[in-house]
């Protein structure tokens, strides 16, 4: 009578939990939100690897912090090993104690062992967490310390249960309750609080973009409300990212506009539209005073700081992607109704809009005059590169010898290249910059032009326009069945290096990665395998590959970033310069041409003008011989 | 049949064109032999006896309630009263944004033609000629009035000449019309006037400037601009990295971070050019660089180029400039 009592009450124990699980996830994702863009299910086996490396393997959360990551790796393979433990476990509560049977099979003792490494990680992760006190985890999270006691205790009652307690004594069984209460009440709490992602992380992984920052194309019925302006415009990856937030903060530990002072911090942005996603909130972004009224739960203060340079969604470990899909989308909300108050973002626009459409506004002469003097071949549809130039090879003066030095390669390698007689801008800092519309206006004209002048394949020395012409035009329909194909110059460069006659300079430089090439394109081996060949050895500074730090350029910031009075210590180049100097190169090579313009700026600042900035273009002409 | 210049003025402040405006219509009145007459508009107070003191027949002064802040109807339809009781021969007009937005509205409704922003004219058989600049100032339009008058034409600022204008022996009466004007008329309601916020250095409606610098090594050879600068009576700019250091205030920086300036002369003083101070002064009238880098990028932009040490340029360029005083 009295087994049949106990088999009562976990049953409903059981349910109950069960209940309040499944309540509250359903209630967590049950928001009025569209349809599209749908989860992806393209490239199915390389999502699957990814999740494989990132979940299972704990690859990202042990790289950006190793102790730490390690101890969490303990605790998450304990899990798994406690799967079998558990269903043996619960499956007592079915068929009665009684039925028990000991336990000291090899695999008790092998997740005994793991009992004891979970409870070494959960020991080490609560120390960091309530004892050292990392600024970037936040205030004090009393769920974070009742999931810590709850596996804790599970742990304890597991060992006590196969070692120490007579199987089927009154201790025994009473351990048997405390195991089985701590999993239930885990199962309860898990949904209510940050602890959903070990649900939601591997789901948010797997449906992760190849590259970050990528923009959601616009959805059929977008008309004038172009970008994300209501909680009801979220798609369902986003609603994922929102609930799958761990709160970390390595998002905002790798953000460079935050990193250097500026109030970005894109950990509180996603926990921002959280917050006001639970609270039944209406529009997202607004202004500060509009914010602290509650009326919007992220500020355009913040939002235009971004530099779109991606280093929070390649540090997440839970696959969110804070900038295409929020920050950005965010800035497109506010553009396309009008709500932006700042004056920079709406003179870039302004420029744009107008002759030369260019965003320096620098007349179509200078480029003209260029091309001219240095006699660049007019692309007429018979060559088979077109050599796109882009603004900053058109109008920088740096840019404008990065150019020199790539006619030279062309020419060395026999490739048939030509440019564009004008150019206009592809619409990268307007797209960036939340003008959706500026940004169709500039690449309808451009598309109508590759169309007219029968380009097949592209060369850049941007990574900017190489990302816009091989992801951000691609959604639209008209480009994609021109079949373009896109190369940046260091990808063509890397090809075409073997056939070059070129003599060896040793030399040392640092090689500074733009965010665009290392994480918006995924190129991190070319420039470093062509500096190698050139005979260059390449010192890494702290932040390289696909953990560079922007040099303060991208998403529009060259064009929009304000000078804050006082404030001057604190720029995004300063801090990157700092490591181009720690690195002790004498020199610096890049792969874009905004880099430069931000890393010599800094350098006069610095005082360091000596540090010499120079494309890997310019590195390469410098030694084809004769 | 009269030349009519309108002119601007804002609560008794005159928009400095106005005065170009005006030296545009008694050089077309003495080519073509025809009077003179200024029309101030708007609620102007003392103004209209400043234009009485010009070497014009009349003055006319335009007041009314509704016209005490600019609206384009009411500018407009005054205007137009005006122009009909008047019937000058030509309307000439400073090229201002206001002109910008009621001068071809004011032409349409007398369906009479409107040349805008030119930048000279002459007398070919007794008839105006205009000159206007075509694709960003490539080339330049020679254009002619056909239909009968009055015809309507806007002067780009700086392309006359204010300073040669004469006062006259006597003062030209001024003469008051009214107009009829009802509030249901204007669709526009003027708010309160923006001002936007500038720093104490007005670096946008400077002249001439002096730009310097990393090239100026520290703050302790400012001196040397600064003595340039007061020789010219120009103002003193900087770049990026030397507001940074702290060496001149943030107001002075020019350049896609600071100020956007177009004065009619900007000396560049040990600036490299990088591109982001280029796109803030590309619309200067004339770039003299110094810089001791033949390489400098300024060069590229500027009209006049010394290749040297602005160290001993800069001190013999001021003495040179103090002597010819």
């Amino acid at each position: 009578m009295k087994e049949m009592a106990a088999r009562l009450v976990f049953v409903l124990v059981f349910a109950a939990s069960l209940w309040e699980f499944s309540r509250t996830v359903y209630r967590r994702f049950h928001y009025k939100i569209q349809p599209t863009p749908r989860l992806p299910f393209d490239r199915v086996p390389a999502r699957l690897w990814r999740v494989c490396c990132e979940v299972f393997l704990q690859s990202r959360v042990i790289r950006d912090r190793p102790i730490p990551g390690l101890l969490h790796a303990l605790v998450m393979w304990g899990f798994f090993v406690f799967a079998w433990v558990s269903v043996r476990h619960l499956s007592l509560g079915f068929l009665g104690l009684d039925a028990a049977s000991p336990e000291r099979t090899w695999y008790g003792a092998f997740a005994a062992v793991w009992a004891v490494a979970v409870l070494a990680g959960i020991i080490g992760l609560s120390m960091r967490r309530f004892v050292l006190r990392p600024k970037l985890l936040g205030p004090l999270s009393p769920s974070s310390g009742l999931i810590a006691f709850l596996i804790a205790a599970l742990m304890v009652t597991y060992l006590l249960g196969w070692a120490v307690f007579p199987l089927g004594s009154p201790a025994w069984r009473a351990n048997w309750w405390a195991h089985t209460l701590s999993f239930f009440a885990i199962l309860a709490e898990i949904p209510h609080s940050k602890h959903l992602h070990l649900l939601l992380g591997p789901i948010g992984i797997f449906f992760r973009s190849e590259t970050t920052s990528t923009i959601r194309p616009l959805r059929p019925n977008d008309d004038d409300d172009l970008g994300m302006v209501h909680f009801t415009d979220l798609a369902p990856k986003d609603l994922l990212d929102l609930h799958a937030c761990v709160e970390c903060g390595r998002c905002t530990e790798f953000c460079p506009a935050n990193v250097a002072g500026q109030t970005l911090n894109p950990k509180e942005v996603i926990l921002g539209m959280q917050r006001g996603l639970l609270a039944g909130g209406s529009v997202i972004a607004g202004t500060v005073e509009e914010a602290q009224a509650g009326k919007a739960w992220v500020t355009e203060e913040d939002l235009f700081q971004c530099l779109s340079c991606g280093a929070c969604e390649e540090a997440c470990p839970v696959g969110i992607e804070h900038v295409g899909l929020k920050i950005l989308d965010l800035r497109r909300g506010l553009v396309s109704e009008g709500r932006t108050t700042k004056p920079k973002v709406n003179d870039l626009f302004t420029t744009m809009e107008r002759a030369p459409h260019n965003p320096w506004g620098v007349s179509h002469e200078t480029r003209r005059k260029f091309i001219e003097s240095e006699r660049f071949p007019v692309f007429d549809g018979s060559q088979e590169w077109l050599f796109w130039m882009g603004c900053g090879l058109s109008y920088d003066p740096h840019g404008q010898q990065v150019a020199r030095a790539m006619r030279k390669i062309l020419e060395a390698a026999r490739v048939s290249w030509g440019v564009l007689a004008q150019e206009t801008c592809c619409g990268e800092p307007g797209r960036r910059a939340g003008n959706e519309y500026l940004y169709l206006e500039l690449s309808s004209k451009l598309i109508e032009a590759f169309e007219r002048h029968r380009v097949k394949n592209i060369v850049t020395c941007d990574p900017h326009c190489a990302r816009m012409f091989d992801v951000d035009y691609r959604q639209i329909p008209a480009y994609e069945g021109l079949a373009i194909t896109i190369a940046h110059h260091t990808e063509m460069l890397a090809r075409l290096l073997p056939s070059l006659p070129f003599t060896l300079a040793p030399e040392t430089v640092t090689f500074h990665d733009p965010c665009y090439l290392a994480r918006g394109r995924g190129i991190t081996r070319e420039p470093r395998s062509i500096l190698r060949s050139c005979g260059v050895f390449v010192t890494e500074m702290a932040h390289h590959a696909e953990r560079t730090f922007c040099c303060g350029a991208g998403g529009a910031q060259l064009y929009i970033a304000e000078d804050v009075r006082g404030r001057e210590a604190q720029r995004v180049n300063h801090r990157r310069f700092a490591e181009v100097l720690a690195s002790g190169a004498p020199a610096v090579a890049v792969a874009c041409p905004y880099c430069p313009i931000m890393l010599k700026d800094a350098a006069a600042h610095a005082g360091r003008e000596e540090i010499a900035v120079v494309d890997i273009a310019e590195i390469v002409a410098q030694r084809l011989g004769p | 049949m009269a030349i009519l210049v309108i002119t601007e003025q804002y609560h008794g402040t005159w928009h400095k064109t106005s005065w170009e405006a005006l030296a545009a219509g008694i050089d077309i009145g003495q080519a073509l032999e025809k009077p003179i007459w200024a029309l101030a508009i708007g609620n102007a107070g003392a103004p209209a006896s400043d234009l009485a003191v010009q070497r014009v027949e009349r003055v006319i002064q335009l007041e009314h309630p509704l016209l005490a802040e600019y609206t384009p109807d009411g500018y407009a339809l005054a205007l137009r009263q005006v122009i009909s009781s008047l019937n000058p021969y030509l309307v000439v007009m400073p090229h201002t944004y206001q002109v910008r937005d009621f001068a071809p509205k004011l032409a349409a409704s007398l369906g009479r033609g409107f040349i805008s922003d030119v930048i000279g004219f002459r007398a070919e058989q007794g008839v105006p000629v205009f000159v206007r600049q075509l694709f960003q100032g490539k080339l330049n339009a020679d254009v002619a009035f056909c239909g009968n008058p009055p015809y309507f034409a806007s002067v780009q600022a700086g392309a006359f000449r204010a300073d040669r204008l004469e006062r006259a022996p006597s003062p030209a009466p001024i003469e008051k019309p009214t107009v009829a004007l009802e509030a249901a008329q204007i669709r526009t309601r003027p708010q309160e006037r923006f001002q936007e916020a500038r720093g104490t250095v007005d670096l946008a409606s400077a002249e001439i400037i002096v730009s310097v610098g990393r090239g100026i090594k520290g703050p302790e050879n400012l001196p040397l601009a600064e003595g340039l600068a007061k020789a010219l009576g120009a103002q003193l700019g900087a770049s990026r990295p030397v507001c940074d250091s702290g060496w001149l205030p943030l107001e002075r920086q020019v350049g896609s971070s600071g100020q956007t300036v177009a004065p009619k002369l900007y000396i560049a003083l040990g600036i490299s050019g990088a591109i982001q101070h280029l796109v803030g002064m590309k619309g200067s009238r004339t770039i003299v660089a110094i810089n001791k880098d033949p390489s400098a990028p300024i060069f590229e932009v500027a009209d006049y180029g010394i290749v040297g040490d602005l160290f001993q340029i800069v001190p013999a360029l001021t003495e040179a400039l103090q002597a010819a005083k």
